[in-house]
């Protein structure tokens, strides 16, 4: 039998990251919502009308605009200000979830630039702004 | 999948059961535990919880649906992985054709089942030589702009052309999906162990190869690559497509990686994962930012990919997967045809009786019987 390979530490790096960061947004997604319902009056949006309006089909404006008694949507990153509301919570978890691959794509770029793969690293930070733009940006 | 125990392997879950306090069974029982609380036990719960006078309604009924998409996603997540469909060319279609939800809700919803599954497999594969990071990398760049592109084209169609918009979208989704159902009948052109005989220039430059110990072998599988300009190009409309749609890109990612670049098989399917799940982190934002992703309505999706990527990567199977393929394939061909007469009559061209889509779907099924004996 062959001896295996060494696995490179960029990849278990990269694939420990982004696994831990879902893992712990998942739960903050699983419990936000329970929390939203527990107490109610501690929310950003009303919870119970949520699916109401998505089922009937309509637009995310609207959604937002009922939810939050005609106000517009706040943002992607409302949770920062409104924690610990429930719906906060349930948002920080999200969040969490859609952004892990900017500290995984940004972190193994700093080992490809300590390791002096300049191609790789250059690679690794421009997937890491395109996610920051998405983000924050455009 | 079993470590051994003096001379006999343990099956995976005597392991997890002997091995709870040590990672990943850990982490796994926790989120497990987690969710059979928030939606099963809460469910219960509920149904004593008093909602608020100026409610519109009772806890348990919001319950129920937060149990319901919860589930609705684990089924998926797991069905999607184990058929090798995904999970975002099933949900987009479906609800898009049998549901009355606004199709951009739709699609971010789309992004989330197709992202969190291939996420929450990384951890694992990576330590694996399988999960060739560089390579994921190097497709990742068309990918997250290809479907950073998408999702801004599909919040752009959906404000301008309204629900003239909408209709023009299904037929075209009908239109791809039921290409995907004759590509998936046909099976596809694949090859375990493609033969690269010489690496290009462009190839060669960004060192992508990573060997790896494949078991069933018993040896290191060491593997060249080529055409990697070809395959940026393919995997950018892949990403455009994806994007715009909600859908994954594994079912294109792989066979484009094996047929295009001359992946191995494995390796192609561990780095599809990989690239898709962390390029569509730049997709999914657009969505994010215009308020599609209704948290309370999210958060169970995003739940059920999580638990049903982590269950069914350890789940061993007694029913032949393909087997389950053949009944997908036939409800995505049901599925074209409903997104294509909702599309027509969303467009005010026509409405098809009810005896025809019934007869669609006599035909849909004899195409499943068709495929099981073949199959045989």
């Amino acid at each position: 039998m062959e001896q295996k390979p060494k696995i490179p530490v960029e990849n278990i790096i990269c694939g420990q990251i982004l696994y831990w960061i879902c893992i712990i947004g998942s739960w903050l997604a699983m419990i936000g919502p329970i929390i939203s319902l527990l107490f109610p009056e501690n929310n950003l949006s009303s919870p119970y009308q949520a699916f109401d309006l998505v089922w009937g089909g309509k637009k995310p404006a609207e959604i937002w605009n009922v939810l939050l008694s005609g106000k517009n949507f706040p943002g992607p990153h409302f949770w920062i200000h409104h924690l610990p509301k429930g719906d906060a919570i349930t948002q920080l978890g999200l969040w969490l979830g859609c952004s892990c691959a900017l500290p995984a794509t940004f972190t193994i770029g700093i080992i490809y630039l300590f390791k002096k793969d300049f191609v790789f690293f250059i690679i690794s930070m421009g997937v890491a702004f395109m996610i920051f733009y998405a983000m924050f940006g455009g | 999948m079993g470590k051994t125990h003096g001379t006999v392997a343990l099956p995976w879950w005597k392991e997890a059961i002997k091995n709870w306090y040590k990672f990943p069974w850990i982490e796994t029982f926790i989120t497990c535990l987690i969710a059979l609380c928030v939606y099963i036990g809460w469910l219960f719960i509920s149904w004593t919880v008093k909602a608020p006078p100026e409610a519109t309604h009772s806890v348990s009924y919001v319950s129920a649906w937060i149990s319901g998409f919860f589930f609705i996603s684990l089924g998926i997540g797991f069905l999607g992985t184990l058929c090798g469909i995904g999970g975002g060319v099933l949900w987009s279609p479906i609800a898009m054709a049998f549901t009355p939800m606004n199709s951009v809700v739709i699609r971010a919803c789309g992004l989330i089942i197709a992202m969190f599954n291939a996420l929450v497999a990384t951890g694992p594969l990576a330590k694996t030589g399988l999960c060739n990071i560089r390579l994921g990398l190097f497709f990742m760049i068309p990918i997250a702009l290809g479907a950073f592109l998408g999702a801004k084209s599909a919040i752009y169609v959906a404000k301008v052309f309204g629900v003239a918009g909408e209709g023009v979208i299904r037929i075209i989704l009908a239109l791809i999906i039921f290409a995907l159902c004759f590509y998936f009948i046909t099976g596809g052109k694949k090859i375990e162990y493609p033969e690269v005989k010489k690496e290009d220039r462009f190839t060669a430059f960004f060192k992508l190869s990573l060997p790896y110990y494949e078991p069933s072998l018993g040896k290191v599988v060491d593997y060249k690559l080529h055409r990697g300009l070809w395959l940026w190009i393919a995997i950018f409309f892949v990403g455009l497509i994806g994007g715009f749609f909600g859908m994954g890109g594994g079912w294109a990612v792989v066979p484009a990686l094996n047929v295009i670049m001359g992946c191995p098989l494995k390796v192609a399917a561990a780095v599809s994962m990989t690239g898709l799940g962390m390029g569509s982190c730049a997709s999914v934002w657009p969505y994010f930012r215009a308020g599609a992703m209704i948290p309370i309505v999210v958060a169970p999706l995003f739940a059920g990919q999580v638990v049903g990527g982590i269950i069914g990567s350890y789940v061993l199977i007694g029913i032949r997967a393909v087997f389950v393929r053949y009944i997908l394939i036939g409800t995505l061909l049901f599925t074209s045809f409903g997104l294509f007469t909702k599309g027509t009559q969303l467009l005010g061209w026509f409405t098809l009786p009810t005896w025809v889509r019934l007869g669609w779907a006599l035909v849909c099924v004899g195409v499943v019987i068709w495929l099981f004996k073949k199959g045989k």
